[in-house]
């Protein structure tokens, strides 16, 4: 039976079209997934099935559900609708939940403003969901505040306040983008699981077809604003008829062309090493005259990176990966150990400049790693107050070469930030990172906050300036699919330990310790045709 | 919660602590003897002898200052030059008449204010926001002490409705004495009302923008639900900080608004006293201002507290 039928949603934001006339059927109980690169329209298609368009975009054509058309219908109508019969979970987990309100509110909001039980009774049925989506009274009681949570969990509290009514349809866009892979799974379990015990319908909506092809039985995709082609997933995956299709098919799992490090001389030195470095924080005291208690973020690691080495590290949020970068890059001190690049001692302290030139770092979020006012020219040059004795006019000739490397054109150098989308911003801190010419770069989950497909790009980038400049990789990242495809070693870090190292290869093929086990299955893979 | 009140509070303290030796010193660093100052040139040395006793001159600035600071803790705060009462029951009077007018003027512009800007946030871009954010333009442009003259004006001298000036004392009952506060009350609140509708109005905007509203919409909650339920709460946050600030200026413009009411508040009493060089009376008064100010900030923290769990620690 069909439950949700779409037929030319149509949406334009001041005079811009944004979609085209969307055309999606949704039986009843099933999962459908709605994937599609950023921009594509998805998220907004979402908004306007459930009538929740930005102000001042109009929309056309027809949403029914069971029978009920809902464009165009009354506002009041809609409100009874929204929460009871389709419900929705956003992306940000942690921008949905409301700072000021305790979760079993926000869930016992969601029956209260259906009328759908007495204020102690929707506190109890708001409990019992909570408990429900794994959030027991014993860990994380409803009188928590949002702040109080992580990421996982305020993402199970959208869950538990979506589904509270059991609406006949729950829309899921993007619920697990901006979650580490292993809670990725976790949300996916119980989303499915919720789903299948309920007879919900679900509207998994991602940019990564590996996630929805797990779930999903239909999976549409989308492109400009339409549907470009829809079917079966198995089918859909196996062959992809569309170009879009096959773009997101390929960019599932891509793994760049990329030469085996060079095999190390035997007793060549390696370019950067860590003996057993620890790091801890100073919490909160519990109470005023109190000892500081101190949390170990980093626990006698210790690493090696030969010349022309990929190495990975990989691990949880909280594990410590950022803060092994931040130490070896010489931006925090370390309580004990000793980390060395080229045989130099590094310390924050007492650092040359000639030393801290020797490496580069890229970070995670290319939005908020520029100075808006700055031409690019101007931030790709900015590493050269680390090498004052490169002359002014060399600089600029410089400048170019690194554009050029990463795939931009030397004109672009005068050009703001703001002209640039997020793959061609973090290909711009590439430049940064190259324009000194270092002998490692530390990339620090930098291609996490990219869609799929620019994501393969910046990869294939990544493998062939490492094979034209012999750099060596430090690549951290919480997604052992990722960081598998572009490193010849990887380090697994629990809890600022090392629980295990090897070559990439054999170590996803045949991970030993349980945590690493736990990072290969949540590695969403295509299924099989 | 209590862990920060007791920070707050110590901070509270040391703020009056450093506001008293400011104000002190003040006093001192007046070039000559004060005593001079107040009594001008042509006292005679008996006069001022008297005085400079009155005054507690004598001794260093150390135990003069332990010496004034342990009145005002006792409430003694001294005898007033010019008016020959204790300053305390000066004070105690003058207050019966700025302390309602605070309240007043206050009340009203979150009354005019609170509204103003939720309309305008919740109609953004309309005409009514549009005319909402044009009248609070004019209300933050102009000065207070117009608006008093434009209402006396209008509803004392035209209407009739309201005295335009003068204050019967409350042994004449509640009424006379409410409506003799209506018209500088409104002129005081018409400016904050302003301010508050246009950084209402700003957080507001703010907070419509997060995905918590859009969270609460898709829940089946109303627009105007959410912007109350969701929306207003989280746009006090930002709203309370000016707030704290804007009643200093509440009390400035009182100082104002007295005059022109010719309202025998604590306002006009600072005024006299300093044109007649009444050091005492300044003295007084000014830290008496300084403790409701400390005070009234001090409440702002608590509120942001209250409203705001990742505060509270």
């Amino acid at each position: 039976m069909t439950l949700l039928s779409v037929r030319g949603l149509t949406l334009a934001l001041g005079g811009r079209e944004i979609l085209a006339g969307v055309d999606l059927e949704i039986e009843a109980g099933t999962v459908t997934g709605l994937v599609g690169a950023s921009g594509s329209g998805k998220s907004l298609a979402a908004l306007a099935m459930m009538g929740l368009a930005p102000e001042g975009a109009a929309t056309g054509g027809s949403v029914r559900l069971g029978g009920q058309e809902l464009q165009g219908a009354p506002e009041a109508d809609l409100c009874r609708i929204r929460g009871r019969d389709i419900a929705m979970i956003f992306q940000e987990p942690l921008a949905a939940l409301d700072p000021l309100r305790t979760i079993g509110d926000q869930v016992a909001e969601t029956l209260l403003i259906h009328r759908a039980a007495p204020r102690a009774e929707a506190r109890a049925r708001a409990a019992r969901m909570l408990a429900r989506v794994g959030l027991g009274p014993d860990q994380v009681p409803p009188g928590r505040y949002p702040h109080e949570l992580s990421g996982g969990q305020r993402q199970r509290v959208a869950i538990a306040m979506a589904v509270a009514l059991r609406p006949r349809l729950l829309i899921a866009d993007e619920p697990t983008t901006a979650l580490d892979v292993v809670t990725q799974a976790g949300i996916l379990r119980l989303l499915g699981g919720l789903v299948a015990a309920e007879g919900m319908a679900l509207l998994l909506i991602s940019h990564d077809l590996a996630v929805v092809a797990g779930m999903a039985g239909r999976v549409a995709v989308m492109e400009g604003g339409r549907i470009v082609e829809a079917g079966p997933a198995r089918d859909l995956i196996a062959r992809p008829a569309h170009p879009a299709t096959q773009a997101l098919v390929s960019a599932a799992g891509h793994r760049p062309a990329r030469a085996a490090a060079p095999a190390p001389e035997p007793d060549a030195p390696p370019l950067l090493e860590c003996r057993a470095v620890t790091r801890s924080y100073p919490l909160p005291r519990p109470h005023p005259f109190a000892l500081r208690p101190r949390q170990l973020a980093l626990d006698r690691v210790s690493l090696t990176l030969a010349r022309g080495e990929s190495v990975g590290v990989v691990g949880a949020s909280g594990s410590g990966k950022s803060t092994l970068a931040r130490a070896i890059l010489g931006l925090d001190p370390i309580d004990a150990g000793e980390i060395t690049l080229g045989g130099a001692r590094i310390d924050p302290a007492r650092m040359p400049r000639a030393l801290r030139a020797r490496m580069q770092a890229v970070f995670q979020d290319p939005y908020a790693s520029f100075d808006p006012r700055q031409s690019v020219g101007r931030l790709i040059a900015e590493p050269f107050h680390l090498a004052p004795e490169v002359p002014a006019a060399e600089r600029q000739d410089r400048v170019a070469e690194a554009l050029r490397d990463v795939g931009l054109s030397p004109d672009d150098a005068g050009r703001r930030i703001h002209a640039f989308s997020g793959g061609q911003r973090q290909r711009i801190a590439l430049a940064r990172a190259l324009v000194l010419r270092p002998d490692l770069i530390v990339l620090d989950e930098a291609v996490s906050a990219l869609d799929l497909a620019v994501r393969a790009r910046i990869l294939d980038l990544l493998a062939g300036l490492q094979a034209r400049h012999g750099l060596s990789y430090l690549f951290i990242g919480h997604d052992l699919g990722v960081v598998g495809a572009i490193t010849d070693r990887v380090i697994v870090l629990e809890a600022g330990r090392i629980v295990e190292a090897g070559p990439t290869a054999q170590l996803l093929a045949a991970p030993e310790h349980p945590h690493t086990q736990a990072l290969v299955a949540a590695i969403p893979h295509l299924p099989r045709p | 919660m209590l862990r920060f009140a007791l920070l707050r509070l110590s901070s509270l303290v040391a703020g009056i602590f450093a506001a008293s030796v400011i104000v002190f010193a003040v006093i001192e660093v007046i070039p000559g003897d004060p005593a001079r100052v107040m009594l001008g040139l042509n006292a005679s040395p008996e006069t001022l002898a008297a005085l400079r006793a009155e005054l507690g001159l004598g001794g260093g600035p150390l135990a003069r200052y332990l010496d004034w600071a342990g009145g005002l803790i006792r409430g003694d705060l001294g005898i007033s030059y010019t008016y020959r009462v204790p300053v305390a029951d000066l004070v105690a009077q003058r207050a019966g008449v700025s302390v309602p007018l605070a309240i007043l003027a206050l009340g009203l512009a979150v009354a005019i204010g609170l509204p103003a800007g939720l309309i305008a946030a919740a109609r953004r871009g309309t005409a009514g926001d549009l005319a909402i954010m044009g009248a609070t333009q004019i209300g933050i442009a102009l000065p207070n002490f117009w608006f008093a003259m434009l209402l006396v004006s209008v509803f004392a001298v035209g209407a009739g409705w309201f005295p335009s000036g003068g204050f019967p004392g409350w042994d004449q009952g509640i009424a006379p004495n409410l409506r003799a506060l209506v018209l500088p009350a409104v002129a005081l609140a018409l400016p904050q009302a302003a301010i508050l509708a246009r950084v209402l109005r700003a957080a507001l905007l703010e907070t419509l923008g997060q995905d918590y509203i859009r969270a609460a919409r898709a829940k089946g909650l109303s627009r105007a639900q959410a912007i109350l339920r969701h929306g207003l709460r989280n746009a006090m946050i930002p709203v309370l900080n000016p707030s704290g600030v804007q009643f200093s200026f509440l009390i400035a413009g009182a100082i104002i608004i007295e005059n022109v009411f010719y309202l025998p508040g604590l306002g006009r009493l600072v005024f006299q006293a300093i044109t007649q060089r009444d050091l005492i009376v300044v003295e007084s008064v000014v830290m008496l201002l300084i403790l409701a100010v400390v005070a009234v900030n001090f409440a702002v923290d608590l509120a942001y507290a209250a409203i705001d769990p990742r505060l509270r620690r």
